[in-house]
C-alpha cells in the first residue's frame, strides 16, 4: 500500500510537470512601471563650480564570462573604438566636452545577475542610459523601465514592453517577425535569379532560451500563412550535448529547408548533421549563428552553403565604414566583425548625438528624462547625419547608421521606424560569409552571382 | 518499424554507451564501496580538461592522451579518498555505517572543482576537432559516427575488464568484501582504507577512459558534468548497485529511452521520462535490474 502511494505520488508529480510544460502563456507582463524603491542619486560635479560633469556614464551589462563570452569581448572592442572616436572628437560639446565612459559589469549570462547589476548601475553608479545586450534584452529593459532609466534596446524583447507606457525603453531593432519577412524576400529573389521554385516545406529547430522560443512562436504560423508546409517544429535544450534525436526526425520529415534558432550549439549540430548526411535541398538558415567562433573549429564542409540571417554589418569588409572597427575586432578577438559589436558602436554614437540635444541637469532623474526626450526625437538620414564621415573614395557614411538602415527615427512606442536595411542573409562560401540578400549589400564582385548556391547540392555530390 | 524509429534506437544505443562508460566508474565508487560521490561529474570534466589541453597545447590526440590521463586520474582518485574521505571514515566508531558526512563533503568538493574550472578556463565551450576516427560508417540508411561507436566499444571492453577484475582476481575479491561489510573485511585482515583508495582511484581511472573517448565529440564546460553525473546515478540505480553488467544494460536502456522518447515528443520531455523511470525503479525494484545488494 505504501509503495503504491509513493508510486502514485511520483506519477502525479511527473504528470504535473508535463502538463505545466504544455500549458499556455503565463500572466501578461505588466506594462505600468513600478515606483523605484530607492531614491536616484544626483550627479555631483567633478570639479567644484563646474557646470557640467567631466564624464557621462553609460551602463552595458554584458555576459563577459559564459558560453557567449566572445560576443561580449567583441562588444567591448566596439565600445572602445566608438569612445575613442567620440571622445577624441571633443566629447559632448553641448556639455562642455564631457567624455563618455562605459561601465560593463559581467552578468555571467545569468538573468538574476543581469537584473542586480542593472539596478546597481542605475541606483549606485548613476548611469544616464543602459544598453541591454544580446541575451539580457528582457530583464535589463524591464529593470531600467522600473527605475525610470533610459534603455536603448538592440535585442529580443516582448511586444508588451514596447508600449507608450514604457517610455524609457526604446528599440533600435526590428521585431523577430520581420526577420522572417527578410527570409521570404530572399527566397523570392534567389528563386528569380536561379530560375527555381523553393522551398516548399520547412522545419524549425529552436533552443529553450527566451529569444529562441519567442522568435519560434512567430515563425511557423507566418510560414504556414504564406503557404509553406511546416513539417517539423522541434525545441531543444540549450547546451544539449547531442542532436541525434532531432537529426533523426529531420531525416524522417525530409523538409526542403531548415530554420534554426541556435547559437553555441552550432559546432555540435553542424558536425552531427554532416556525419548523418542529412540532405536539405534548400539548405538551412541560422538566426543566431552569426558568431564566427562557432565555425572556427568545424571542418569547412560542415558549414559550407549554410545561410546566416545577420545584420547588415557583415558587409563592412566590402566598404570603408567599418575598416577600423573590423580590424580592431579581428586583432583583439581573432574573429571577423559581428553584428553584436556594431550594435554597440552604433548605439554609442546614437547616444552621443542625443546627448548633444539634451538639456543637462545635475539631478540625475531630470537628466535621464531630458535625454530620453532627445533620444526619441532622433531623426537621422544620410543627408542629415549628425557626424558625417567620408571614405577615401568620397563615399559618405554615417556612424549612427552603420547597421545598414538609410534612416533612423522612433515611433511613440520607442520602436524604430522602418524595417528596411538592417538585415542581411549571407551564405558560407569557400570559408567566408558572402552577403546574398538584399541586393545593395552584396559585395562589389563581378562574379558574385556564381557564389550564390541555391538550391544546395546533396552531401553525396559535394 | 520506420527507418526513423530504427535510427532513433540505434542512436540510443550509441548514446547509452556513453552513459554506461560514465556510470561504470561511479558504480565502482558508489555501487561497491558506497561512497556517494557527488563530485563524479566534475571529476570527469577535470580529467577531460586534462585530455583537452594535452591535445590543444601539445597536439596529443585524446585517444593517445588516455595513456597520460588515466594514470593521473588513478592518482587523483586515490588522493581524494586518502586525503579527503578517509578522515571521515576514521571518525566513525563503527565500520558498518557509511558516514553521511561524505555526501556533504563530496557535494562541497564538486562545487570547489567546478568553480575552480570556471575560474581557470572560464565558461567558454571547448571542443576538440580533427582527432582520429572522424566521419561515419554507412549501413544502408544508418550513418553511425565512428567516434561514438568507439565509445560503445570502450564501454563493453571496460565492463568486461572491470567484471573480470572484480570476480576473478584477489583484488576484486577484497574490493567486494569491503563493499559487503567493512568491519568483517577488516577483521579478515584486509586493509580497508587502502582498498577504498584503490577503488576510488580505479573508479576515476575508468571515468577518465570514458571521458577521453568522449572528448572528440563532446563539448566541455565547467558545469557540463552535472547533467551527465545525474544520468550516471540513474544508470547505477537502474542497473543495480554493484552490478557492472547492470550498469552497461541500464546505460543502453536509458540512452534508447531518451532518443525514442525524443523521437515521439522532444528532448525536454524525453529527459522527464528518464527520471520518471528512475522514480518507478526506486519504488518498485530497489535492487535494480541486475543488482544483488539491497539498497
Amino acid at each position: 500500500m505504501k509503495k503504491f502511494v509513493i508510486l502514485l505520488f511520483s506519477v502525479v508529480i511527473v504528470a504535473g510537470l508535463i502538463f505545466t510544460g504544455c500549458a499556455g502563456e503565463g500572466p501578461a507582463v505588466p506594462t505600468k512601471p513600478e515606483e523605484p524603491t530607492t531614491a536616484p542619486p544626483t550627479v555631483p560635479p567633478e570639479v567644484p563650480g563646474a557646470e557640467y560633469p567631466q564624464e557621462i556614464l553609460i551602463g552595458i551589462p554584458m555576459h563577459i564570462t559564459g558560453p557567449l563570452g566572445m560576443v561580449s569581448k567583441g562588444q567591448i572592442v566596439a565600445a572602445d573604438v566608438a569612445l575613442e572616436e567620440i571622445n577624441g572628437a571633443g566629447g559632448i560639446k553641448n556639455m562642455g566636452g564631457a567624455k563618455l565612459r562605459v561601465l560593463t559589469p559581467d552578468t555571467q549570462l545569468v538573468p538574476d545577475i543581469a537584473v542586480s547589476e542593472t539596478e546597481r548601475l542605475i541606483t549606485q553608479e548613476g548611469v544616464v542610459v543602459i544598453i541591454p545586450t544580446y541575451m539580457h534584452g528582457e530583464e535589463v529593459a524591464f529593470t531600467a523601465q522600473r527605475f525610470k532609466c533610459p534603455a536603448t534596446q538592440y535585442q529580443t524583447i516582448m511586444p508588451p514592453t514596447m508600449s507608450e507606457e514604457d517610455w524609457y525603453v526604446s528599440r533600435v531593432f526590428n521585431d523577430e517577425d520581420e526577420d522572417f519577412f527578410d527570409n521570404q524576400a530572399a527566397y523570392t529573389l534567389w528563386n528569380q535569379e536561379k530560375g527555381v521554385d523553393g522551398p516548399h516545406s520547412i522545419a524549425f529547430l529552436y533552443g529553450s532560451n527566451t529569444w529562441a522560443t519567442e522568435a519560434s512562436a512567430w515563425g511557423p504560423p507566418m510560414f504556414s500563412d504564406w503557404g509553406y508546409d511546416v513539417v517539423l517544429e522541434m525545441p531543444y535544450m540549450d547546451g544539449q550535448a547531442t542532436f541525434m534525436p532531432e537529426i533523426a526526425k529531420l531525416k524522417a520529415a525530409k523538409p526542403d529547408h531548415l530554420i534554426l534558432f541556435m547559437q553555441a550549439e552550432h559546432p555540435v549540430f553542424n558536425r552531427e548533421l554532416m556525419e548523418q548526411q542529412v540532405d536539405l535541398p534548400y539548405g538551412m538558415i541560422t538566426q543566431g549563428g552569426e558568431n564566427s567562433e562557432y565555425y572556427a573549429i568545424l571542418p569547412p564542409e560542415a558549414y559550407e552553403y549554410q545561410f546566416i540571417h545577420e545584420d547588415g554589418d557583415i558587409w563592412f569588409p566590402y566598404r570603408c565604414y567599418g575598416d577600423k572597427l573590423a580590424q580592431r575586432h579581428l586583432d583583439e578577438t581573432g574573429l571577423p566583425l559581428a553584428t553584436y559589436a556594431t550594435n554597440i558602436y552604433q548605439g554609442l554614437w546614437l547616444i552621443a548625438q542625443a546627448l548633444e540635444r539634451t538639456e543637462y541637469s545635475a539631478d540625475i532623474q531630470t537628466f535621464r528624462d531630458n535625454f530620453q526626450r532627445a533620444y526619441l526625437a532622433t531623426d537621422i538620414s544620410l543627408d542629415n547625419c549628425p557626424d558625417p564621415q567620408t571614405c577615401a573614395d568620397g563615399t559618405p557614411w554615417c556612424p549612427q547608421l552603420v547597421r545598414g538602415s538609410p534612416t533612423l527615427s522612433f515611433m511613440p512606442s520607442g520602436h524604430v521606424t522602418g524595417r528596411e536595411g538592417h538585415a542581411c542573409l549571407s551564405q558560407w562560401r569557400n570559408g567566408r560569409r558572402v552577403p546574398m540578400w538584399p541586393e545593395h549589400m552584396r559585395p562589389p564582385e563581378a562574379e558574385w552571382q556564381d557564389l550564390l548556391v541555391w538550391p544546395i547540392p546533396k552531401w553525396s555530390e559535394r | 518499424m520506420s527507418e526513423a524509429l530504427v535510427a532513433a534506437v540505434v542512436t540510443g544505443i550509441l548514446l547509452g554507451g556513453l552513459y554506461a562508460v560514465i556510470a561504470l566508474g561511479l558504480n565502482l565508487i558508489f555501487g561497491i564501496i558506497r561512497v556517494i560521490n557527488f563530485a563524479h561529474g566534475s571529476i570527469m570534466i577535470i580529467l577531460m580538461y586534462l585530455g583537452f589541453f594535452l591535445w590543444y597545447l601539445l597536439g596529443i590526440d585524446p585517444y593517445v592522451g588516455m595513456l597520460i590521463v588515466v594514470p593521473v586520474a588513478f592518482g587523483f582518485g586515490y588522493g581524494i579518498q586518502h586525503v579527503l574521505i578517509r578522515p571521515m571514515f576514521k571518525r566513525e566508531k563503527s565500520y558498518v555505517v557509511e558516514p553521511l558526512g561524505v555526501l556533504l563533503l563530496m557535494a562541497g568538493f564538486d562545487l570547489v572543482i567546478s568553480n575552480s574550472a570556471l575560474w581557470a578556463f572560464q565558461a567558454r565551450v571547448w571542443y576538440v576537432y580533427g582527432s582520429a576516427f572522424m566521419g561515419s560508417v554507412s549501413l544502408g540508411f544508418l550513418h553511425l559516427t565512428k567516434q561514438r561507436l568507439i565509445v560503445v566499444l570502450v564501454a563493453v571492453l571496460l565492463t568486461a575488464g572491470v567484471y573480470w577484475l572484480l570476480n576473478h582476481t584477489s583484488l576484486g575479491n577484497r574490493i567486494r568484501a569491503v563493499g559487503q561489510n567493512r568491519e568483517a573485511a577488516a577483521i579478515c585482515g584486509i586493509n580497508v582504507h587502502h582498498i577504498y583508495a584503490l577503488t576510488f582511484g580505479l573508479g576515476c581511472a575508468v571515468t577518465a577512459v570514458g571521458g577521453c573517448a568522449a572528448l572528440p565529440f563532446m563539448p566541455i564546460t565547467p558545469f557540463a558534468g552535472m547533467g551527465l553525473a545525474l544520468r550516471a546515478f540513474v544508470v547505477v540505480i537502474l542497473g543495480g548497485l554493484g552490478s557492472v553488467r547492470g550498469a552497461l544494460l541500464a546505460g543502453i536502456i536509458i540512452g534508447v529511452v531518451e532518443t525514442v522518447g525524443a523521437h515521439f515528443t522532444n528532448s525536454s520531455i524525453a529527459a522527464i521520462i528518464v527520471f520518471a523511470i528512475f522514480l518507478i525503479i526506486i519504488v518498485s525494484r530497489p535492487k535494480g535490474l541486475l543488482g544483488t545488494i539491497e539498497v
